[in-house]
C-alpha cells in the first residue's frame, strides 16, 4: 500500500532525508519515531505527494506518486502536523469544502460526520475557524479525513491538543480501520500510543531508518526484553546517556 | 507607570500589528507606530487648520453666530466619529482578547492594564484628534478667545468624550471583537477622509450658500447636544467638567475591578451541511466567502465609489469620476488578490494534500478580485454614461481596465507567494518597499492608459496632443501587457519552486 524506495530529500546542503525504504501492506499500522528534526514530517510530505523528493520513488495504492499525485491524493487522508485551515471559514463550511474537493455528496458522508462529530464532542461547527483553539482544529481536520474514509491514513502527531477521551476513541478507532483493510501511517513522541497501537515501528535518527520491525523484534535487537519503546527508543536513538548528563547538571 | 511603559513599549502592537520583515526581523515598537500615526494625520490637521481658518474668518466677518453655528457642527460631527471609533476599539481593549489574556498573566495591576487599553484606543482616534485640534484651533484664533479658557475648553471636551466613552465600553465590554473593530476603524478613517474634502471643498462654495446650509446646523447650539457642551455655552461647561468628573471617578474605580471578560460572538446553530459535488464552485465559493468576510472590504468598495463620486461633483463633470476610480481599484486588485492567495500560503502543508492541482486553487485569486472590480467600474461608468453623452471612444475603457485588473492581480500574487507575510493583519500585506512598488507600476499605468482618453473625446485637443496622448495609451497598454507575461512567468517559476521545498 505504501511504498519508498531509496527516497531522499536535501535542503541545500542539509539532508532530511538519506535514501529511506518504506514497504507497508494493507491494514497495517505503521508507527515512525524519531527525534525533533530528524525527518518524519518530511519523509510524510513526500509520500502525500506535497514535497517533491531529490531521489528515490514512492507508491501508494500501487499507484506511482509521481505519474498520479491527484488520483492517490484523493483515495488518501492526511493529518499535517499543525492543523492550519482557513481561518475565514466555519466549521460545517470547511467539511463543505472538504466535501466538494473530494467531490463527494452523499448521505453517507453526511451520517458519517454526525456519528464523528458525536464521537469527538464537536458541537462549535458554526464558530468561525479563527475563533477554535489547536485541539478543535485538530478534531475538525480529523473528522474531515474520516469522514471519507480513505483507503491509506497519514497522521503526523494525531494526538496533540486533543482531550483524553478524544485520544482515545482516536485510537480505537484507527485500529478498527486497521482491521477493515485501512493502511494507517502514524508519526507520533508519545511512545505508549506507538507501542499500544502500532503493528510495525521505524525508528528514524538524521535522516536515516536506524531500526523497523515489530516490538518484539526491536526488543530482540536490542537484547533486552524488559524494556519498554521509550527506553529502546532512546538507546537506539543514542540519547539514554544524555538524559542522564542533562537531569544530573539542572539538578545541582 | 514603569509598567504602562513597559506596555507602550512592548504591547501595543495587539490591533495595530505590524509586520515583521521577514529580513530584518525588527520589531516595530509603539513609538515608531505612534510616530508614523502622527505622520500621517498632522498634515492633514494642518491642511485642515489653513482652510478652516480661512472659512470662518470670512464667516466671522459676515455674522459671528454662523461661523460658532459652522464650528459647533463640526466639533459634534468629529465628537461623534471620536465616540464611535473610540468604543469599538475601547470595547474589545477591555475584554478578553489574546493580547489580554497574556497580559493578566503578568504581575501588572488591573487598573495601569486598563490605563494602557484606554491609552491606545485614545491614541487609535488620532486622526480625528488632530482634526478635532486643528479646527478647535483655526476658531479660537479667529474668534479671538481667550487661550487658557480654550484650552481648558478643549481638554474638558476630550476628558468628557473619553471617560463618558470609558463607562460606556466597560459596561458594554466584551461585545465587540477585532473584526468588528477593524471595520468600525475602517469606516471612521473613511469618514474622516470624506470630511477633510467637505472641509476643503466649502472653498469653493460662495457665503450665500453657507449662510444658509448652517441654518440646518442650529440643532448643534441645543442643550441636547451632549457632543459639543463644553464650547455651546459657559453654563454647559461647567456640566461638562462635573460629569467628566463623575465619570472618571465610575471609571476608575470599575478600572480596578474590570474582570476583562471574553468576547461574546453570537453564531446561529441553524446550519446545514451540503455538498454541492463540484471542485471549482468549492474554490470559488471559498474565495468569496474570504473577500466578502475581510474587513475592509467595504473600504474597498466605498472608497473608490465614494472618492470618485465626490470629484464628479466638485468638478460637475461625471467621466472625472472613472479616472478617479480606475486607478484606486487598479491599486487595490493587487491588495485583495494578496489577501487571497495568502490564506493559501498560510495553510500550505494541508491545502497540497487536496486532490486539487495548486494553479487551479490560485486561477479564482485573480478572477474574483477583477470581477468585483469590474463590477464596480462598470457601475461607475453606467452612471456616467447615463448622466452625460458618452463618446465612443470612452467604451475603450472596459477593456483596458481588465487588462490593468489582471496585471495588478497577477502582481499582488507574486509579490505575498515570494514572500508570504508573517503577521495575521492584512492590512501589512505588503512590506513598505513592495507597496511604494504596486502603487507606482499600477496607478501609473492606470493613468497612463485612461487618461489619454479623456484628452482623445474632448474635440478641443489640438493634433498634436491627441498623437501624444494615443502614443501615451499604447505605450501603457504595452508595458502593462509585458509586466503581466514577464510576472505571470516568473510567479508560475516560483510556484514550482516553492512546491519542491
Amino acid at each position: 500500500m505504501i511504498k519508498a524506495k531509496n527516497l531522499t530529500k536535501k535542503f541545500k546542503d542539509v539532508i532530511a532525508v538519506d535514501h529511506i525504504n518504506i514497504d507497508v501492506p494493507q491494514g497495517q499500522i505503521f508507527g515512525f519515531l524519531g527525534p525533533n528534526g530528524a525527518g518524519k514530517t518530511t519523509t510524510i510530505r513526500m509520500l502525500t505527494g506535497t514535497l517533491k523528493p531529490t531521489d528515490g520513488e514512492v507508491e501508494i495504492l500501487g499507484l506511482n506518486l509521481k505519474k498520479h499525485e491527484i488520483e492517490i491524493k484523493r483515495r488518501i487522508g492526511v493529518v499535517p502536523d499543525e492543523p492550519r485551515i482557513y481561518s475565514h471559514l466555519k466549521g460545517f463550511e470547511y467539511l463543505e469544502f472538504v466535501m466538494d474537493i473530494y467531490r463527494i455528496n452523499n448521505k453517507e458522508t453526511l451520517s458519517k460526520i454526525e456519528d464523528l462529530c458525536n464521537a469527538f464532542g464537536v458541537n462549535y461547527l458554526e464558530k468561525m475557524i479563527s475563533d477554535m483553539s489547536h485541539g478543535m482544529k485538530q478534531k475538525l481536520i480529523l473528522i474531515s479525513v474520516l469522514m471519507r474514509k480513505p483507503e491509506v491514513v497519514f497522521l503526523d502527531e494525531p494526538t496533540v491538543g486533543l482531550d483524553a477521551k478524544s485520544a482515545k476513541i482516536l485510537k480505537e478507532l484507527l485500529k478498527n480501520y486497521a482491521k477493515q483493510g485501512t493502511t494507517i501511517f502514524l508519526t507520533t513522541h508519545i511512545l505508549e500510543i506507538a507501542e499500544y497501537m502500532c503493528d510495525v515501528i521505524a525508528i528514524i535518527n538524521n535522516g536515516k531508518i536506524i531500526t523497523q520491525g515489530t516490538m518484539e523484534e526491536l526488543k530482540k535487537q536490542t537484547g533486552d526484553e524488559n524494556k519498554t519503546l521509550e527506553d529502546l527508543f532512546l538507546k537506539l536513538t543514542a540519547q539514554e546517556e544524555d538524559i542522564k548528563h542533562i537531569v544530573e547538571s539542572l539538578s545541582r | 507607570m514603569r509598567e504602562f511603559f513597559i506596555l507602550l513599549k512592548y504591547g501595543a502592537s495587539n490591533v495595530y500589528s505590524q509586520r515583521l520583515s521577514s529580513k530584518k526581523k525588527k520589531y516595530n515598537s509603539f513609538k515608531n507606530q505612534l510616530i508614523l500615526s502622527l505622520l500621517g494625520s498632522l498634515p492633514l490637521g494642518i491642511v485642515v487648520f489653513f482652510f478652516t481658518k480661512d472659512l470662518f474668518t470670512k464667516l466671522y466677518s459676515v455674522d459671528p453666530q454662523i461661523s460658532k453655528l459652522m464650528f459647533l457642527f463640526w466639533i459634534t460631527i468629529l465628537s461623534l466619529f471620536f465616540i464611535v471609533g473610540y468604543l469599538g476599539m475601547a470595547m474589545y481593549s477591555l475584554s478578553r482578547n489574546e493580547e489580554i489574556e497574556f497580559l493578566l498573566t503578568l504581575p501588572i495591576k488591573r487598573r495601569t492594564l486598563t490605563i494602557y487599553q484606554i491609552f491606545v484606543s485614545t491614541i487609535s482616534q488620532l486622526f480625528v484628534l488632530s482634526f478635532y485640534f486643528f479646527i478647535y484651533l483655526s476658531y479660537m484664533i479667529v474668534s479671538k478667545e481667550n487661550i487658557i479658557f480654550g484650552i481648558l475648553k478643549l481638554f474638558v471636551h476630550f476628558l468628557f468624550l473619553i471617560s463618558f466613552s470609558s463607562v460606556i465600553a466597560v459596561l458594554l465590554g466584551g461585545k465587540t471583537n477585532k473584526g468588528i473593530v477593524r471595520k468600525i476603524n475602517v469606516l471612521i478613517s473613511l469618514f474622516a477622509i470624506f470630511f477633510y474634502f467637505l472641509i476643503i471643498s466649502f472653498q469653493n462654495v460662495n457665503m450665500d450658500q453657507v449662510q444658509s446650509l448652517v441654518k440646518f446646523f442650529d440643532f448643534t447650539t441645543k442643550p441636547y447636544n451632549i457632543l459639543a457642551w463644553s464650547f455651546i455655552s459657559n453654563k454647559l461647561f461647567i456640566f461638562a467638567l462635573l460629569l467628566s468628573i463623575s465619570f472618571t471617578l465610575v471609571f476608575s474605580i470599575l478600572a480596578n475591578k474590570l474582570a476583562f471578560e471574553p468576547v461574546e460572538r453570537k453564531t446561529s446553530k441553524n446550519y446545514k451541511i451540503k455538498g454541492y459535488g463540484t471542485v471549482m464552485k468549492a474554490i470559488y465559493r471559498k474565495d468569496l466567502k474570504a473577500t466578502l468576510r475581510y474587513e475592509q472590504f467595504l473600504y474597498f468598495v466605498l472608497y473608490p465609489i465614494g472618492f470618485g463620486i465626490f470629484f464628479s461633483f466638485i468638478n460637475k463633470d461625471y467621466f472625472v469620476t472613472l479616472f478617479t476610480v480606475i486607478p484606486i481599484t487598479t491599486f487595490y486588485v493587487a491588495f485583495e488578490t494578496a489577501i487571497l492567495t495568502n490564506a493559501e500560503f498560510t495553510n500550505l502543508q494541508t491545502i497540497l494534500t487536496y486532490p486539487v492541482k495548486f494553479t487551479t486553487l490560485m486561477i479564482p485569486k485573480i478572477i474574483i478580485p477583477t470581477s468585483i472590480n469590474l463590477l464596480i467600474v462598470l457601475s461607475v461608468f453606467m452612471f456616467s454614461a447615463f448622466k452625460t453623452n458618452l463618446s465612443y471612444l470612452s467604451y475603450l475603457i472596459v477593456p483596458i481596465t481588465f487588462l490593468l485588473f489582471s496585471m495588478s492581480s497577477i502582481i499582488g500574487m507574486y509579490f505575498v507567494a515570494k514572500n508570504p507575510p508573517k503577521t495575521e493583519n492584512m492590512n501589512r500585506i505588503f512590506g513598505i518597499g513592495q507597496t511604494f512598488i504596486i502603487e507606482g507600476i499600477t496607478m501609473g499605468l492606470a493613468f497612463g492608459s485612461i487618461l489619454p482618453i479623456s484628452f482623445l473625446i474632448n474635440p478641443q485637443t489640438s493634433f498634436k496632443m491627441r498623437i501624444i496622448s494615443i502614443l501615451i495609451m499604447i505605450a501603457s497598454i504595452f508595458i502593462s501587457s509585458v509586466i503581466s507575461v514577464f510576472t505571470f512567468k516568473k510567479l508560475k517559476k516560483h510556484l514550482e519552486l516553492s512546491l519542491e521545498n
